[in-house]
């Protein structure tokens, strides 16, 4: 952790996109630490540029200017291969509509995220992840043999089986009905703790607001907690 | 792990993927076929002419092919032997013949070629090596045809009277084999003299004379001595024969362009087949390659998945070709058509449409290249 206590911090963060109206500005000057074990929601109307937050915060878009901090290194001015290598060592990544491979199991998808952080492969830990989330029954299947709340399940096995420091995660639950949805929002809380790690959520879903420690709201490109 | 889930990716859409399969198959068994036919044609058209041990031809002066002649006198044979560069020198009778079959009376095209066994000058018949093709066609009237001939010449039983030659009988003593020519007609070989009968030639005629030159001896002085003594005749190199006679026929007939365009239409066919499914899955499949490259993966590692996707494609109909060329050449065998395929030709086929499938799997490489792993949280 850097001296400053944040996994992840984002000051005066700008971005712009040209539009065929003219430059669109997302996020202007907008803040923000994210410390270890703590859950961030961050919500705001659709087009209000969560997406594109995570999109930096996960070092996959690169800020107009502004300093994105992972663990105290500065990210959004390093190569390629750093942040390719911040993503490996320390993020986990959960999407909305959670792109796990069709043709593997739910185990093979979960190891494929340790290979993918150039882990070894350590079975016992991808059980462990896979049985935390109550999938370990259906570790075999296909995603196209899993419901909605299991492929979510599966992804965020695939996101913490390579203990990354800091989970990001793109509307969680928009994809799941009202039961999955709370055993989702229960299980980032139980991860969190049980992994130690810090989770930075893009979510309109108010059923997830029980289990954040902080909400903040997008206004203007800024952050309103 | 990445090869394991490259594989395991083509499985699962296997039915996708079957047409690839298909294709590639298609297109190569195409390539493969149309080259054996090619190369059947071209070895056809000098089959008689390469069977000569020979290092020089003498022909007419003007002289357009081997198939097209005319008969001169003897006494160049033994301007050519008289040469103190020659070893052997044969005296060569060819000329086109309509032969009647005895069973039914049916007339069908004949090539006859007389030779002179005991010149020297080594021929390859195709006989069986136990035969005494020498002695066997001294005979008057024994005559050898080509093996892939003696069904349609009604030929059922050798040593008797089998087909008639301008009205004499010829009595087919053995088989030649690998010497089809490359038009319908049957090749008949035999004794010199037996050929000027049958062609009603003088018994000085003759069509070529093959020339076998001492070890060592200078083959382009000797052409030029022997050129100079023969004003009236046309001394070759049997290199200059065979090309004159090949490529009359092969631009004559178009063959080569014809096969060449039906390979290239062949090959485009699985280009596109590789190209159209390749592009069109990777194109689906983005968004999760967007996320394994959010997740760490780099390109290089996305492109091996596909590379190997497309090896294992192309892997697979490359099985199905060779199966379906080793399948349509038995087939062939036992017929007049020729197909000439060697491990080379082959060789150079496959690596022709695994460059085709490779350059068609650079528009999806392309794809993995461009996609941008912010595209994982946007789709």
């Amino acid at each position: 952790m850097s001296g400053n206590g944040f996994i992840l911090r984002l000051d005066m963060v700008a971005k712009s996109f040209r539009e065929p109206t003219g430059l669109l500005r997302v996020l202007d000057g907008m803040t923000l630490g994210v410390r270890p074990g703590e859950i961030v929601l961050v919500q705001g109307p659709s087009g209000s540029g969560k997406t594109t937050m995570l999109q930096i915060a996960g070092c996959l878009l690169r800020a107009d200017a502004g300093r994105v901090e992972i663990q105290g290194k500065e990210l959004n001015s390093a190569r390629d291969a750093e942040r390719t290598e911040a993503r490996q060592r320390h993020l986990g990544f959960v999407f909305q509509h959670f792109h796990l491979i069709e043709a593997l199991t739910a185990r093979e998808n979960t190891i494929l995220g340790l290979r993918l952080k150039r882990q070894p492969l350590d079975a016992k830990r991808v059980d462990e992840v896979l049985t935390l989330l109550g999938m370990a029954n259906k570790a075999a299947k296909l995603p196209r043999d899993l419901s909605g709340g299991e492929k979510q399940r599966v992804a965020f096995a695939r996101a913490l089986v390579g203990k990354p420091g800091l989970l990001l995660a793109d509307e969680p639950t928009s994809q799941l009905d009202s039961h999955a949805a709370e055993a989702v929002a229960g299980q980032i809380r139980f991860c969190v703790r049980e992994y130690g790690c810090a989770a930075l959520i893009a979510t309109h879903d108010a059923r997830l607001h029980g289990v954040a420690d902080r909400v903040c709201t997008i206004r203007e490109g800024r952050f309103d907690e | 792990m990445l090869a394991k889930t490259a594989i395991r990716m083509l499985l699962h859409e296997r039915s996708k993927y079957v047409g690839v399969v298909i294709g590639v198959a298609m297109a190569l068994f195409l390539v493969l076929l149309q080259s054996g036919f090619y190369f059947g044609f071209r070895r056809d058209i000098t089959v008689v002419g390469d069977s000569f041990d020979a290092d020089l031809w003498i022909s007419q002066r003007a002289f357009l092919a081997f198939d097209y002649v005319a008969h001169f006198d003897d006494l160049s044979y033994f301007q050519a032997l008289s040469d103190a560069d020659v070893s052997y020198a044969m005296p060569v009778v060819v000329e086109w013949s309509r032969v009647r079959r005895l069973p039914d009376g049916a007339i069908d095209d004949g090539q006859i070629i007389g030779l002179d066994l005991n010149s020297g000058l080594k021929v390859d018949l195709g006989t069986d090596q136990k035969l005494d093709v020498a002695s066997l066609l001294a005979v008057p009237g024994n005559v050898l045809v080509d093996e892939k001939h003696l069904p349609r010449l009604g030929v059922s039983k050798f040593g008797e009277t089998g087909v008639e030659i301008r009205g004499l009988n010829a009595n087919v003593v053995g088989v030649m084999r690998g010497k089809k020519l490359f038009s319908t007609a049957c090749l008949i070989a035999t004794d010199l003299d037996n050929a000027r009968r049958f062609l009603g030639l003088k018994a000085n005629q003759i069509t070529f004379v093959a020339v076998k030159c001492r070890h060592r001896a200078d083959l382009w002085k000797v052409r030029s001595r022997l050129q100079a003594r023969l004003p009236e005749q046309r001394v070759w190199t049997a290199k200059e024969f065979h090309d004159l006679t090949q490529s009359y026929w092969t631009k004559l007939t178009g063959i080569g362009p014809v096969l060449s365009l039906s390979a290239g239409l062949a090959a485009l066919v699985g280009f596109l087949t590789v190209l159209l499914t390749f592009a069109h899955l990777t194109a689906e499949k983005l968004p999760v390659y967007a996320a394994m490259k959010a997740m760490g993966a780099s390109t290089a590692e996305l492109s091996g998945i596909v590379l190997l996707q497309i090896a294992v494609v192309f892997g697979l109909g490359c099985l199905v070709a060779i199966a379906g060329v080793l399948l349509t050449l038995a087939a062939l065998a036992s017929t007049t058509i020729s197909v000439v395929l060697t491990p080379g030709t082959a060789a150079a086929g496959v690596g022709l449409m695994a460059f085709c499938s490779l350059a068609a799997g650079l528009r999806a490489l392309s794809k993995l290249a461009r996609v941008e792993p912010a595209e994982a949280f946007k789709t």
